[in-house]
């Protein structure tokens, strides 16, 4: 479409959407003196008290609560009210009865009348006289138990007077107004308001836990998970501050259904694997889109076909060491993580939401008392698997008879470990040095809040430091600060919010994974000499330890800063906007001295690199937000714009010809200096959204999201597409036949959702035909030559992901346990393929749509259940599983592209297509395999027909909590089920080559007739084949499943008398990674060939004041 | 009130909802330039230029696909990569998916479709100066016509692309040898007429001592060594005395002089830049056990005591017990001063083109003088062979010694003299593989059969 045409459509748009506005607008004001009555008319003989309840709550929206144990809601009655007020209607019906009731806004919640607090049970009668002052204000908090709550605060709404209660849950306020309004919170428990109407009252909170209308974060609005229509599962700070992580990725690890966090090494700030229900793309990103605090969080989205590794913030380094951007951000600043599933939740953002979202919202102060809080913990990791590795005498009996078995006696030159040039009587078991190590974190926290009913704040430091288990001097450590403000004013029309945080991390990691240098030979030399110095054994190795001697050093500051702002112009309408801005800066350094060469070789000469990389992002999104009710329905419309705009810049230098190690850190003492990189990449999006529910009775919901987006990553007239979900659910449980035939079943729901989300996770840019610079090393007559990089290639649009979903959620037992069952079938298509391209055009491929499909479908069960709960002792689990199954539809044209081996229709996409391992050959003593077309030869790709499927068949968790007077102690078991994984024949090279092995090699074959694992030991042409056919065949692949008692956590929380300085204290131990439980052939089968997860084992204490 | 809220609304919405499309454009980036751009101004059309010429020295053109890998496949080198794709080729056993040999697929073509963008971008702008024009176009098309006939002589038939629509390209199939010959030949002659006899500098006029951008001798040479191919003697002769009379070049007496960077000899080089020599002297000098390669001993053996090529262009490492012998022509291995340059066309290649051309023109004498000069370089005596034959072989041999692992004038030459078949019957087995004529041409590579069904296999793979 040519661009007049786009400009015409976009202000067509425009004007619709405003007289959508100016009409809301016209109904606001016809509607806006419309208010519910609080008295009832009610004539009925016989009826049940639920549908009296029922009658109160459509007449006045009063709800009432209560506990059944105390109080039978089938017991009939027959009344007559005309125009009642609902004091007078709750008086008539617990007449007679021991309770008491109380009515708290929208609310009344019935309690049995228990003695201590007969005195003051039910709000005294309005004398009406508002200008009245109470001189003292008596009241008491207690749980709907009955037992008191000590240190709940209390405010009078609109004002600084507050107090907080004592142990016994009172708590008097002097002067309070009549009419005026108490607020009342207290950790652990919904904070409730009470209309003063008398000198005293009580108030009943209710605990927080398992409420289903708990606040579910949506991104640009916010629901309950009673009324969601959508898919989205929460966690809280709560849960991460169990597990001594640093990342607040490593904290989701199995907790959440439908999102699968692989930790893919153990060392410090490594980055994760993260996806969300399965792989979408074949060609592109399957990561998520994350956001903090409403900014979106840079990933970076490349064309690569790698896994969704969220990898940014590197400069320079390779595969499975890259540094995990959201280590930038302090678990102890989060509040909550929502991860946002299906289309009714994540189509509002439109083309990025393909992949699902991840929400971060971080702390917020309270108002109250100005509460201080201090938190150190100190750690302590190591490695808890090892591999079963051949001692010295072994190891050279196999080397020798490899070369015995191929007829060679005079050892090779090479052969340092047998041909006398190492000690053959030396012993290393370069595990223990290597990987051996133990690492210690240390965390500390600390943090003020407190504020007013209209303002409040909150402060938080956070210093983290971890070291690691490898030889020599690594460590990375995070600064951090985050503060929250947050406003209202007092006539209530405008707020403000204002947050953000800042970060500095330091990280001194080593290059290279040491896992890899375990394959040492047990005889290999020493590693120092007697002087301190690296040991080259006359050059016939390279010593390790000189990977000490190249420093990585990388610094990061994370600066996130968000504010917004809104105002309500009229009852029910508001204005909103949101204004943030993020940048991360990388600074990266790494030198290799001279020292970390073999002194007797010639091309061994110091270097640094030194490379930053910047990225900011900027976004600004106004939205209007319209509420309103009619009757018993009830609307909430959202509509908003979205501006993002995304800047990365990087530059990467050389310096060689340094005159001296210690001076690699200093450029100016480079003699020569070569740029070896320079990125730049701008993003622009820009979008309208819009998000209209619709609900009757609040039993039906109906959540329809639209949303139009323009991406510069896409060529003209290919930029804008349109994106929309309708969500629905039917809250079943609020209906008199259930309520009489299924009274078990406190709560149900059933949900469905269907919509369209996008992907444009292709990189930026594709569209030009550009050329960029060859290498300022090599230059040419002195010229940076220009080379292109790119094809012209206009056409590519947005990959188009369609989600459907279908979930019920059940409360059973007073929703006690509460219960979801979700499946989904995501369809991705139009793939944005990096699609081959015969070389002969130029390049090996060009970005084209395909029209091949991916499917995700699953199950996803989450049970929470609270087991038991006592004053002093409470038990709770939680449980969730997924069962994901990806499968490649269509994909027209796979035979003939490079994929056709790479990905089979029908299959899922994590597949490899390997050769079929059939044992050893008796005679030969080699490796064989299946020769699937019968020619005699064991070769690509007719023989590699054998699927392999790499994925995970199902994963989940399993935690309990339990909690007894001040002791609380909470395991969590993660479990995946993947039975094929790369072991570690992967990690060791060629049976009889040098190199340590595995034990399991002693099993090989000797001798004809051998029933052996481990083919012959040799050099010869046809072992070599064999080999490495094995290592091509499915014989290297392991069951990696898994069982992994992930997190312990027990403290023990010390409250103190009122009036004391200290408010609490709680010391705390928590261990990550305790137990795992795999038939895994390797380290681990989650970080393969790279430093497994640590356990860690750390203990803390938590001081309040 | 109420008309208050609705002028806020309204304000609100004209200020924040009005730039859709314009907001998601994007400049083009910083640190890039689109084609149009490139060809706007002589310099960053000549740094278009120069970057093939980078990327041949430091990409691999120049010392794996084109010395490394053919040097393995004839009687040169010895694999001591142990990757699979290099012991296929040092077998003769290379297989269709080959990676080596897909990557010098994949290469050449780039070169084939940067030279063509080049000629494009030149052509379609006008803000060039004529003069750069020329010389632009110029080495463009010789480029083109080096990157073909490497092309050729490596897979046989090749799909002949002669511009950068990747939507006409991509489905194109082969075209014959003959055809692509006549293109050369074309390129070429034009590309004569259009380059000086001087060498220039990075603006393409300078004139410049550094013979680092091809020239109009540079042409003849290679139009020499394609006619001699072509059989076509004639001209091979009157294109090699072409550039043998032309005076600005001579041999180097001291066979350590042949590859520095002010060589007499050189008509072509190539440089990496400032700080680095060549990749040749970092893959091929050995102060350590080798990484890639060494001297096949048949290579070794052919040389007579007294030849000075054997002391002066053949180095050894000792380990042990065990010698190795490495291509010594490039005495660097590393550093950062800069004292040799890239071999691409050199006089002495001439005198051998134009000796084995005499020879087929029955000019006996001629052709014993200008082997004899080559001889006697090497510190060898004059020989005087009497027929034609016996001239071809010596021709031959001499050639052997003296353009070995250089740009894979062994493997060629075996080829396009027939001898293919003969001397790898006796070299192969020894190598541990089995020969077979059809392996005298390259595998097209699988993926590109799957990637554009309308090419066809070489048979036999």
């Amino acid at each position: 479409m040519t661009s007049t045409l786009w400009g015409a459509t976009c202000i067509r748009r425009l004007l619709l959407t405003f007289i959508i506005t100016l009409i809301c607008l016209y109904t606001l004001n016809a509607q806006a003196t419309h208010q519910p009555g609080k008295s009832i008319t009610l004539k009925a003989t016989d009826v049940s008290l639920y549908t009296v309840f029922k009658a109160i709550r459509k007449q006045t929206n009063i709800q009432v609560a209560f506990n059944s144990t105390i109080i039978d809601d089938r017991e009939k009655v027959s009344v007559n009210f005309k125009n009642t007020s609902v004091e007078e209607v709750m008086a008539f019906l617990l007449q007679g009865k021991n309770l008491n009731w109380v009515l708290d806004k929208d609310r009344i919640v019935i309690t049995r009348r228990e003695e201590a607090t007969k005195k003051n049970i039910t709000p005294e009668k309005s004398t009406g006289d508002t200008s009245l002052f109470y001189p003292v204000f008596n009241g008491r908090v207690t749980d709907a138990a009955g037992t008191p709550i000590g240190r709940a605060t209390v405010q009078v709404k609109g004002t600084l007077q507050g107090t907080t209660t004592d142990n016994e849950g009172k708590f008097s306020l002097e002067d309070v107004k009549h009419g005026a309004v108490l607020l009342f919170s207290s950790v652990g428990y919904e904070t409730r308001e009470l209309k003063v109407t008398g000198k005293s009252g009580q108030v009943y909170l209710m605990l927080d836990i398992q409420n289903l209308e708990e606040t579910v974060v949506k991104g640009y609005y916010n629901t309950t998970k009673r009324e969601n229509t959508g898919n989205v599962s929460t966690v809280k700070a709560e849960e991460i501050r169990k597990q001594p992580v640093s990342d607040p990725l490593a904290a989701l690890i199995g907790r959440v259904p439908g999102l699968q966090v692989t930790q893919l090494s153990g060392a410090p700030g490594r980055a994760f694997n993260v996806q969300i229900r399965g792989r979408n793309s074949i060609g592109n990103g399957s990561s998520p889109l994350f956001i903090v605090d409403g900014v979106p969080f840079f990933n970076n989205t490349t064309t690569s076909r790698s896994t969704s590794t969220i990898d940014n913030s590197n400069v320079t380094r390779g595969a499975g060491l890259e540094t995990s951007p959201l280590n930038s951000i302090n678990p102890n600043d989060i509040e909550s993580i929502e991860i946002l599933k299906d289309a009714d939740a994540t189509a509002i953002y439109g083309s990025r939401g393909a992949n699902g979202v991840i929400l971060i919202t971080t702390k917020k102060g309270q108002a109250g008392k100005t509460k201080v809080s201090a938190n150190v913990y100190h750690g302590m990791g190591r490695v808890t698997r090892k591999i079963p590795l051949l001692n010295t005498q072994d190891y050279l009996m196999i080397r020798r008879e490899g070369y015995k078995n191929d007829g060679v006696t005079n050892y090779p030159s090479r052969a340092y470990d047998i041909n006398g040039k190492w000690d053959t009587s030396r012993y290393t078991d370069w595990q223990k040095i290597f990987i051996g190590g133990t690492s210690h974190t240390t965390d500390a926290q600390t943090s003020i809040s407190g504020g007013t009913a209209n303002t409040q704040f909150l402060l938080g430091l956070g210093y983290h430091r971890e070291n690691t288990i490898f030889p020599g001097d690594y460590s990375s450590w995070r600064g951090s600060a985050h503060y929250n403000v947050n406003h209202q004013s007092h006539n209530g029309k405008f707020g403000l919010n204002f947050s953000g945080m800042y970060s500095y991390s330091k990280s001194e990691l080593p290059l290279q994974d040491f896992v890899s240098l375990i394959q040492l030979a047990p005889n290999a030399p020493k590693l120092y000499n007697e002087d301190g110095s690296l040991n080259w054994e006359s050059s016939t190795w390279i010593n390790p330890m000189s990977l000490t001697y190249q420093k990585n050093t990388s610094k990061i500051k994370y600066l996130n800063a968000n504010l917004g702002l809104n105002y309500k112009i009229v009852p029910g309408l508001q204005l909103k906007a949101t204004i943030g801005y993020s940048t991360t800066n990388v600074n990266q350094l790494e030198t290799t001295a001279s020292k970390s060469f073999d002194p007797s070789m010639p091309s061994g000469q110091s270097f640094s690199v030194f490379g930053t990389n910047d990225i900011s992002i900027w976004n600004f999104e106004p939205q209007v937000q319209y509420k309103n009710t009619w009757g018993i329905v009830e609307i909430d419309w959202l509509l908003g714009t979205s501006f993002m705009q995304q800047l990365q810049q990087g530059k990467t230098f050389k310096g060689t010809g340094y005159t001296s190690d210690d001076l690699l850190n200093n450029f100016q003492s480079a003699s020569v200096i070569s740029a070896l990189g320079d990125s730049y990449s701008k993003y622009k999006y820009n979008a309208i959204f819009s998000r209209l529910n619709f609900n009757i009775d609040r039993k039906y919901f109906i959540n329809l999201t639209t949303r139009r987006d323009g991406s510069s990553r896409f060529g003209p007239g290919r930029q804008f597409a349109s994106f929309g979900a309708l969500g629905a659910a039917w809250i079943f449980s609020d209906n008199d036949y259930f309520r009489e035939h299924f009274n078990f079943l406190s709560f149900g729901k059933l949900r469905g959702s269907y919509g369209i989300t996008g992907n444009d996770q292709i990189g930026d840019y594709q569209f030009l035909d550009t050329y960029q610079p060859y290498s300022s090393d090599f230059t040419y007559l002195g010229t940076v030559g220009l080379q292109p990089t790119r094809l012209l290639n206009t056409e590519y649009a947005w990959e188009v992901n369609k989600k459907l979903e279908g979930a019920i959620e059940l409360g059973f037992l007073r929703n006690r346990i509460l219960l979801d069952i979700s499946y989904y079938r995501n369809r991705s298509s139009n793939q944005l393929l990096v699609q081959p391209l015969a070389s002969q055009a130029g390049f090996g491929a060009v970005v084209k749509n395909l029209n091949a499909v991916v499917q995700n479908t699953g199950w996803e069960i989450q049970v929470n259940s609270t087991n038991i709960r006592r004053n002093n002792f409470s038990w709770e689990s939680s449980f969730n599983v997924s069962i994901p199954k990806n499968e490649l539809i269509e994909y027209p044209g796979l035979e003939s592209s490079p994929d056709a081996f790479s990905y089979v229709v029908g299959q899922p996409l994590n597949i490899r297509q390997v050769l079929k391992y059939t044992g050893i050959d008796t005679q030969s003593g080699l490796y064989q395999f299946f020769d699937q077309d019968k020619d005699g030869n064991i070769a690509f790709p007719n023989d590699y027909q054998t699927i392999i499927f790499t994925g995970q068949q199902y994963f989940g968790g399993l935690r309990n909590d339990f909690r007894f007077h001040g002791f609380e102690l909470s395991f969590f078991f993660q479990f995946v089920r993947q039975k094929k994984v790369p072991n570690y024949a992967n990690l060791f090279s060629r049976p009889g080559t040098i190199g340590n092995k595995p034990t399991y090699i002693l099993d090989r074959w000797t001798q004809p007739a051998d029933n052996a694992d481990v083919q012959k030991i040799g050099n010869d042409f046809q072992a070599v084949m064999a080999f490495s056919n094995f290592l091509q065949s499915d014989g290297v692949y392991s069951d990696g499943s898994l069982i992994r008692l992930k997190t312990i956590s027990c403290s023990y929380t010390l409250n103190f008398k009122n009036n004391f300085a200290v408010n609490s204290i709680r010391v705390y131990a928590n261990a990550q990674n305790i137990l795992t439980f795999t038939g895994y052939k390797g380290l681990d089968p989650e970080s393969k060939t790279l430093l497994p997860p640590l356990r860690v084992i750390s203990a803390g204490i938590q001081v309040d004041l | 009130m109420k008309s208050k809220a609705i002028y806020t609304v309204t304000i609100f919405y004209f200020l924040t909802v009005t730039s859709c499309k314009k907001f998601v454009e994007v400049d083009t980036p910083q640190n890039q330039l689109t084609r149009s751009t490139v060809f706007k101004s002589d310099k960053t059309a000549n740094a278009a230029l120069l970057a093939i010429y980078s990327q041949m020295a430091g990409g691999g053109l120049s010392y794996n696909y084109l010395s490394l890998y053919p040097g393995l496949l004839a009687d040169e080198l010895v694999d001591f990569t142990a990757q699979n794709s290099n012991i296929e080729l040092y077998t003769n056993g290379v297989l269709r998916n080959n990676s080596a040999i897909s990557e010098a697929w994949q290469a050449m073509y780039k070169f084939i479709y940067e030279a063509n963008a080049i000629i494009e971008g030149v052509n379609a702008s006008t803000n060039l100066s004529s003069n750069i024009r020329k010389q632009i176009r110029g080495e463009a098309l010789f480029t083109r016509a080096l990157i073909y006939f490497y092309l050729i002589n490596y897979f046989g038939d090749v799909p002949f692309i002669t511009n950068t629509n990747y939507k006409e390209n991509e489905s194109l199939p082969r075209s014959s040898n003959t055809e692509i010959y006549t293109a050369i030949i074309s390129d070429l002659l034009e590309a004569k007429d259009l380059l000086n006899a001087n060498y220039t500098d990075a603006d393409g006029l300078s004139p410049i001592t550094e013979r680092l951008r091809p020239n109009k001798s540079a042409v003849t040479a290679l139009l020499a060594r394609i006619y001699l191919y072509l059989k076509n003697y004639d001209k091979a002769n009157e294109m090699s005395t072409d550039v043998i009379n032309n005076g600005d070049y001579h041999l180097e007496n001291n066979l350590d002089a042949v590859f520095l960077r002010n060589s007499q000899e050189a008509i072509w080089q190539l440089s990496n830049g400032p700080a680095f020599n060549t990749f040749e002297g970092l893959i091929y000098v050995l102060y350590s056990y080798p990484g890639y390669a060494d001297l096949n001993p048949y290579l070794v053996n052919i040389f007579s005591t007294n030849d000075l090529r054997k002391s002066q262009w053949i180095g050894t490492y000792l380990e042990g017990t065990d010698t190795f012998y490495f291509p010594n022509k490039y005495k660097v291995q590393y550093s950062t001063d800069v004292t040799e340059y890239v071999m691409v066309l050199r006089l002495a290649e001439q005198y051998l083109i134009r000796s084995e051309a005499r020879a087929n023109l029955d000019d006996i004498n001629g052709a014993n003088q200008d082997l004899n000069i080559i001889r006697n370089r090497a510190g060898l005596p004059d020989t005087l062979i009497a027929t034609k034959n016996e001239l071809m072989d010596a021709i031959l041999k001499e050639r052997q010694r003296e353009l070995f692992t250089e740009w894979g004038h062994r493997w060629f030459d075996l080829k396009r003299t027939g001898q293919v078949d003969a001397v790898m019957a006796k070299i192969t087995p020894y190598k541990g593989g089995t020969w077979q004529l059809y392996k005298a041409l390259m595998p097209v590579p699988q993926d590109e059969i799957l990637k554009n069904r309308r090419l066809n296999q070489n048979s036999g793979y």
